[in-house]
């Protein structure tokens, strides 16, 4: 019996033709692991060429598939349905959420200095619509704050629970009466009798 | 066995407990020097003691623990913790808890009074 003759294999057609909105370069430049805070060394080198490929490459629909791509997860071939598997369980990974967290905080504070030249600038022109709204925060910020008063009155007296008055004196001897002792054999009570400091000096 | 034993082998260890404590508070009582509200609060816990089988007048019979009495109930003491209280068990024994009868004959005389009830 013949073989039948190979078929050739039909090339692998997407179903969806339509082109990566996303290239799968890597973005991120090499970062030397001094300048990374211990969240990010705690990663995988792959979880951290991730977290890096994030905050480099574009944002929006993709970006996650396109990092996960980028820092060698999967191969050439897989589709972009079992990417985006493997890009949501690195990206929950609670390691790779305080990486994701330790290098947003370091952008927003590097970003502050360009957020503050930003509203000067604003505040400067006169004819911009928010030019108060800028000098309002500029003055908040510069110290020049609307100042409020707040008056907290606190009252605070301290007390013995039991004072040894002559009710508290009785009850004590009856009870001692009560319990087989004779009151006039007790020791004195040690309660001590506030003196004000200015009393004192009289 | 002898009627003091008998009567000891007989009494609920929770009322010998009472009867040991009993007598240590009196002793702290008349010795130290302690605020009214510090006393009214330990004679108050006395008259809580109280009850249809440890009565007021067995209460009232009891002495002050003595010095070697209170030194073993505070040895006892020490081998408590927040989870284990061994010393209940320790004072409440035959042979402490006849030691310190010994040692504070009140403790038996009160006994009987309660065995009369």
């Amino acid at each position: 019996m013949l073989n039948a003759p190979h078929e050739s294999k039909p090339s692998v057609v997407r179903k969806r033709n339509r082109p990566r909105k996303y290239s799968s370069e890597p973005l991120a430049p090499e970062i030397d692991e001094s300048e990374l805070g211990p969240c990010m060394l705690a990663l995988t080198p792959k979880q951290r060429r991730f977290v890096l490929e994030l905050r480099y490459g574009p944002a929006g629909y993709g970006s996650e598939i396109r990092a996960c791509r980028a820092a060698g997860y999967g191969t050439p071939t897989s589709s972009d349905n079992s990417m985006k598997v493997q890009a949501h369980r690195v990206l929950h990974d609670p390691k790779v959420q305080n990486a994701l967290r330790e290098v947003g905080h370091k952008i927003i504070r590097a970003e502050a200095f360009q957020s503050i030249k930003t509203t000067t600038a604003i505040a400067r022109d006169i004819k911009h619509r928010d030019c108060l709204k800028a000098n309002l925060a500029l003055l908040d910020r510069g110290g020049f704050a609307t100042e409020t008063v707040h008056h907290v009155q606190v009252d605070h007296q301290h007390r013995h629970a039991i004072e040894a008055t002559p009710k508290v004196l009785e009850r004590i001897r009856q009870l001692a009466l009560a319990a087989g002792l004779n009151p006039a054999a007790l020791p004195p009570t040690i309660d001590g009798e506030v003196v004000s400091k200015d009393d004192n000096a009289a | 066995m002898q009627p003091d034993e008998a009567l000891i082998t007989d009494l609920a260890p929770g009322y010998k407990y009472d009867l040991v404590i009993a007598s240590v508070i009196k002793r702290e009582i008349i010795t130290e020097k302690m605020t009214a509200g510090d006393r009214l609060e330990l004679l108050e816990a006395l008259g809580k003691a109280v009850d249809r089988r440890f009565t007021s007048e067995a209460m009232s019979l009891i002495e002050p623990a003595d010095a070697t009495s209170l030194a073993m109930v505070r040895e006892a003491w020490k081998l408590d913790s927040e989870d284990a209280h061994p010393s209940f068990e320790l004072l409440t024994s035959e042979e402490v808890f006849g030691n310190l009868c010994a040692l504070n004959p009140s403790l038996l005389a009160a006994i009987r009074v309660q065995r009369h009830r």
